[in-house]
């Protein structure tokens, strides 16, 4: 027997099978996009005012989001008149109008690139411990002039999504070692791995022995492994034996026999000290999931540690300033914030604090008209009883004009539409005084960083969410591309076998296809306008 | 799936009218939100009930007409009947669980 | 029926053999798959019994070295100096029982390897709606079994975060390894990723046969209750596995790239702040994963209530009490099952608005349980009974899912709960449910459908020897466990609860007439377990032995059941029927007044009546 209503629906129902395959399958992609969107909300609404950080409102560019809507509402009408081709049995137009839907795809997926690669290789942001926000660029470390620092590495987050960044960004600790101790029994050796990525085979000496260069350094180490896990293995299983002849052959109780005094001992020396014949230079993600370190010593956390002192400035976090973000202090703190201190150049320093101030002011006077004459609220009720988001979404964004980013392209605006119009328009802006003021740099001790990445999903959860769902999103309409575009290419051999065949087909990938488009509807107001 | 082809056709000029309708809509939903942020900073619930009343619009629109909805077969309104119930489980029995927390809160005065 | 064998050969377009890895390797045949998933887990529910049976010795002899594996390779690597179970593999061995048990072992037996096998020809269906998908959904779950076994050989062990996988615990374990893909913790993610899309493209394939494959006849109500059940848990499937992938994606990201969806501001690990942005939540990660982790109890319990459905009325030669009654009880507890998921949430202080709603749904749902399991009773009325293997493995379920449907009613009221969540009452509450639960009837349908794949049925007495000593052995080990519960043993402590030593010779004890104290129970349970591994071996022996050596089967209708797989040739061939079934009558026709036999099988036409058309869809 052959399996029925591959083509021609059942009577009763009314369907052939792929159709109800396919709706059955949207059905569980609702609640794939269902249980994210409830995070979406969970994660919203379960903010704790004054301990999380804030939600960070409308910080997109509305406009991409708009055009993404459009191309790929544009495509679902393609789509459908793609089908209603087939139906009318016109190759032609099937082809002209499913070529429209990959290109649309396509578009939509170029858009969606660029507005990933702006969040995570141009805006960063450092979270210091009082509450101040620096929106910035992380600098590279090896660059001798600062303004010529213009590109950081990707940092830390993202580099754990592929292993370790390459880049030098300042963003990492940089240590001069004079001697490594390794915990040669622990499963993961960060150090071999950094030695292998980094090309780091420097002349040492452990112990009495000399080893230079990579295939000296690796058959020590792996003989030195070797050896030492034998001798752990000898040891304990001579200890086991001891404890099962005991405890299982002569039923003596556990604690007692600890106690015998020619009960094998496991104490194997695992740690071996390595020196380097001159100080080696690491650059380590400053993260404490990797690594931390104090003045002489860096220990990663898998054991291995270096010991040495850090190299000039070798926590120091450098940056271009793009704005101050200060939405977590109160009002009447904004101006002392740490974050205007760390700005190197004092004329820029005054400057940046004189835009803010203006901002400032602006939003005070709107407060006040919410309250009685003279009566301004204290700090606890401005952030309890007004909340901090309505009230202190001060983010001055201090342009970088020389960098080209165009006001239109950037994507971090954490104030309101009204003050960045305001802004926009304002001539006093930073750079208006100074003849060297393209650049704000600002010089960051490691403690005094709470917090710093790049805006990628790890920044808050926010953005985790935002490229959570439009990521999957994302992977949605890259899937239908593809199998639209299998059946755009290889499709007209059974359009002449059985066209409606080809049609059902096609209505089932447009079903798909449609209901990609109606997340984004959902999608480009929660994400972008909310 | 027993249309003439006349029948789709006559769909054509239909599909195009509810292409123009979903950008209206897509440029309504811009027009509210710049409007609703006139004067107050920060995000409100009527930015929030007016931006998903729209999307849920544009989103019928697209399910009833393009995914043809309209015409479909009881069954699958069952399956989808069966999956928003599930849907409004999720989203509202989370919510529900968040606005009731036993109180207080920890670290409200920090 | 038997007369069709002999036609099987001329049959259809399938004149030459496809090569073997297409026969049974690759295969789109739902017959073939679906012993591929019965394979399959069979081997992984050995393997979880195996993880328990080594932390059940650390529980009962905590300060003795283990025997036997402490030179087996690999394994000795993980245990203490002293050849004990040390915390770290007792956690290991925790959340990978639990998690190839339901996710490996159980799930896929009862929906994978009876549904895919039985549910075709129960309706009367040549295959599959979707053969290829069917086959895709067998190598996602295959490929996802193989990376939670390898998982177990990588440095870090196998995940250790519970079979929950509980946020932040989960996300920050054995992070200070290299490459954090090759953890057991992603892996377990990743894993469980591929288990998920196997159970989605399962459901959606179940679904869509159930809906538009059924014969000609075969009205909604003229399928049998375990079509009924596997349409329900198809729908539970494919409704609440997708917010868990979620779930799974999000933390994979918090675990890899350092998001904070799951993890809280100010979070301390090894007393240092966690390199975090924070502003995560815990508790999401809690909801999500029992949104699915409640209707996964109905997955596994549904299935198993319809195999013993089936061969109940079989074997007491009586009508299905109150078939109708079931099958609206089964959709009646799909749609409860969804809204009563935070009753596993009672510990994390929900408020007191939301822990009312979910107590009482949650008692509510257990009215169409009961519906369930009393309707299978009341068929046992007044029949006269065979009692072959699977009847006694049906029977004894009864009882048995009885037990472990009662001990949960306490634990739907959130004060009683607070008291007995994390001790061993609860283990001992769910196991009663899903170990001699699920698993009997489970083992009740590998002896009641065997007859039909091999020709051949199982050797009653190895059956004997398989059953009897399961009974009490299950009986011995989960038993204890409720008294050990409510004197609050807390059920993750590795060495068994010593700090519980103190409580010896407790009122509960004495009044059974036993002089030993709680903690002794640890080696009662213990020692049944081993024992229960021993009761095995005859099944495992009965299981080969019999596709050989087996007693041969006289006709296509071995058991003289009435459903229309046992129309079918034996083994059915690719199609599965040779000419088009039609289904002219309920499917429990047993000992209808003035009929020839005792038994009315659905394909007999019925002479007074016309068959029915093809029927318009039922109304809910």
């Amino acid at each position: 027997m052959e399996i029925p209503y591959e083509v021609t629906p059942r009577r009763d129902t009314g369907l052939f099978n792929s159709k109800i395959g396919i709706w059955l399958f949207l059905a569980s992609e609702v609640m794939l996009f269902g249980g994210l969107f409830s995070a979406y909300v969970f994660l919203r609404v379960g903010i704790h005012e004054g301990i999380d950080n804030p939600w960070p409102e409308r910080v997109q560019e509305p406009l991409l989001g708009a055009v993404n809507t459009v191309v790929l509402i544009a495509s679902s009408v393609f789509v459908v008149l793609a089908w209603v081709g087939l139906k009318m049995r016109q190759w032609r137009t099937f082809q002209i109008y499913m070529s429209l839907v990959i290109g649309c795809a396509l578009t939509f997926l170029v858009i969606k690139t660029r507005e990933y690669q702006t969040k995570m290789v141009e805006h960063h942001g450092i979270n210091l411990k009082d509450g101040s926000v620096i929106e910035c660029e992380i600098l590279s470390d090896n660059a001798k002039d600062p303004i010529e620092k213009r590109r950081a590495g990707w940092p830390a987050g993202f580099a754990g999504l592929f292993g370790h960044a390459n880049g030098d960004s300042t963003l990492k600790v940089r240590f001069l070692a004079e001697s490594v101790t390794l915990s040669l029994d622990s499963a993961s050796l960060l150090f071999m791995d950094y030695a292998e990525k980094g090309e780091l085979w420097p002349a040492a000496t452990v112990g009495d022995r000399k080893i230079d260069g990579k295939s000296q350094w690796e058959d020590w180490f792996f003989s030195a492994k070797r050896d030492i896990l034998a001798k752990l293995s000898e040891a304990r299983s001579l200890r086991r034996d001891y404890v099962q002849r005991e405890v299982l052959g002569k039923s003596r109780k556990l604690d007692e026999v600890l106690l015998d005094k020619d009960l094998p001992a496991v104490n194997v020396e695992t740690k071996v000290t390595i020196k380097f014949d001159k100080p080696l230079k690491f650059n380590v993600p400053g993260s404490s999931r990797t690594a931390s370190h104090t003045e002489s010593s860096l220990s990663f956390v898998d054991g291995t540690q270096l010991a040495g002192a850090l190299a000039e400035g070798g926590d120091m976090i450098e940056v271009l300033v793009h704005g101050m973000d200060l939405q977590r202090l109160p009002i009447s703190q904004q101006m002392s914030a740490k974050a205007w201190s760390l700005i190197v150049d004092e004329h820029q320093r005054e400057a940046a604090k004189k835009v803010y101030k203006e901002e400032q002011d602006k939003v005070v006077a709107e407060i006040r008209k919410h309250y009685p004459e003279g009566k301004f609220p204290s700090v606890e009720e401005e952030r309890h009883q007004l909340g901090s988001r309505r009230v202190n979404v001060l983010h001055i964004h201090l342009h970088d004009h020389a960098d080209g980013e165009k006001h239109g392209e950037s994507q971090e605006h954490a104030e309101p539409k009204k003050e960045t119009g305001g802004e926009e328009k304002d001539p006093h802006a930073v750079s208006g005084g100074h003849s060297n003021n393209e650049f704000i740099l600002a010089r960051i001790p490691r403690s005094e960083v709470l917090y710093a990445s790049n805006h990628g999903p790890w920044y808050n959860t926010y953005y985790a969410i935002y490229f959570t769902m439009t990521g999957l999103h994302g992977l949605h309409v890259l899937g239908g591309a593809l199998v639209l575009g299998y059946m755009l290419v290889f499709g007209k051999k059974l359009y002449l076998k059985n066209p409606e065949h080809l049609a059902n087909r096609v209505e089932v990938g447009g079903l798909f296809w449609h209901f990609v488009d109606l997340v984004w509807i959902f999608l480009f107001p929660i994400m972008y306008l909310m | 799936m027993s249309h003439g082809h006349e029948d789709h056709s006559s769909h054509i000029k239909e599909y195009w009218w509810v292409f123009a309708a979903l950008m209206f809509f897509t440029g309504l939903t811009v027009a509210v939100w710049g409007w609703f942020d006139f004067g107050r900073p920060g995000f409100s619930a009527g930015d929030c009930v007016v931006g998903l009343l729209i999307a849920c619009v544009k989103a019928s629109l697209v399910g009833l007409i393009f995914m043809h909805l309209r015409e479909e077969r009881g069954l699958i309104y069952k399956i989808l009947v069966f999956t928003f119930y599930f849907f409004a489980a999720l989203m509202f029995l989370c919510l529900f669980a968040l606005s009731d927390p036993i109180r207080p809160v920890f670290g409200l005065n920090l | 029926m038997s007369s069709h064998a002999s036609h099987a050969d001329d049959h259809g377009d399938h004149h030459h053999d496809p090569p073997f890895w297409k026969k049974y390797v690759f295969t789109t045949d739902h017959k073939v798959i679906g012993i591929q998933y019965g394979i399959v887990s069979l081997l992984f529910l050995a393997v979880g019994f195996f993880l328990m049976m080594v932390m059940r010795w650390s529980i009962a002899y905590p300060d003795r070295p283990i025997p036997f594996l402490s030179s087996m390779p690999w394994f000795d690597s993980w245990l203490d100096n002293e050849a004990r179970v040390g915390g770290d593999l007792y956690n290991m061995l925790g959340a990978m029982h639990g998690t190839i048990m339901i996710f490996l072992g159980v799930v896929p037996l009862a929906f994978g390897a009876f549904g895919n096998y039985v549910t075709p020809l129960q309706i009367g269906a040549p295959d599959m709606a979707f053969p290829r998908v069917n086959m895709a959904s067998f190598w996602s779950f295959f490929i996802g079994g193989v990376m939670m076994l390898a998982s177990f050989f990588m440095p870090s062990g196998a995940a250790k975060a519970g079979w929950t996988n509980y946020s932040p615990i989960a996300t920050i374990t054995d992070t200070h390894f290299l490459n954090l893909l090759w953890t057991g913790g992603t892996q377990w993610l990743l894993a469980m990723v591929f288990l998920i899309t196997s159970s989605l493209l399962g459901a959606v394939n179940f679904i869509t046969t159930i809906i538009n494959l059924r014969c000609k006849g075969m009205s909604w109500m003229r399928m049998p209750f375990f079509v009924w059940a596997m349409l329900v848990t198809g729908f539970l499937l494919l409704l609440a596995f997708p917010p868990l992938e979620v779930a799974a994606i999000m933390q994979l990201l918090d675990r890899t790239t350092g998001t904070s969806f799951f993890i809280p501001t100010g979070l301390n690990v090894n007393g240092m702040p966690m390199d975090a942005a924070g502003g995560g939540s815990p508790l999401l990660y809690q909801h999500l994963f029992w949104f699915l982790g409640h209707p996964e109890v109905y997955v596994l319990i549904l299935p198993a209530i319809a195999i013993v459905a089936e061969i109940i009325p079989n074997n007491t030669r009586r009508p299905l009490w109150g078939h109708h009654t079931m099958v609206y009880s089964a959709m009646v507890l799909g749609f409860f099952s969804f809204i009563v998921w935070a009753h596993h949430m009672y510990m994390t202080g929900m408020g007191a608005g939301v822990t009312t709603f979910f107590q009482t749904v949650t008692v509510l749902i257990s009215v169409p349980s009961v519906i369930l399991i009393t309707s299978l009773m009341i068929s046992l009325w007044g029949g006269s009974i065979r009692f072959n293997t699977p009847m006694l493995f049906a029977t004894a379920f009864l009882p048995m899912f009885g037990i472990g449907g009662l001990t949960g009613l306490p634990l739907a009221f959130s004060e009683l709960d607070l008291h007995l969540h994390d001790t061993y009452y609860v283990i001992g509450h769910f196991h009663y449910v899903v170990a001699p639960g699920s698993l009997f009837a489970l083992f009740a349908g590998v002896y009641y459908w065997y007859p039909k794949h091999t020709g051949r049925y199982m050797n009653e007495t190895l059956g004997h020897l398989h059953f009897w000593p399961s009974l009490i052995c299950m009986n011995g080990i989960f038993a204890p466990m409720f008294l050990q519960g409510m004197a609050g043993f807390h059920r993750r402590a590795v060495d068994g609860g010593a700090a519980y030593e103190q409580l010896s010779h407790t009122p509960a004890l004495q009044w059974l007439g036993l002089d030993m104290s709680m903690i002794d129970l640890n080696i009662v349970t213990s020692a049944s377990a081993w024992i229960m591994a021993i009761a095995q071996v005859p099944f495992v022996i009965n299981f080969f032995w019999s596709a050989r050596m087996g007693k041969k089967v006289t006709s296509d209708n071995p058991w003289q059941a009435t459903t229309l797989e046992w129309a079918t040739p034996t083994p059915p061939p690719h199609g599965n029927f040779l000419t088009e079934p039609v289904a002219c009558r309920d499917p429990y026709e047993y000992s209808v007044p003035g009929a020839d036999t005792d038994f009315t099988p659905q394909w007999q036409p019925d002479p007074s009546g016309t068959p029915e058309p093809e029927e318009s869809p039922v109304h809910h």
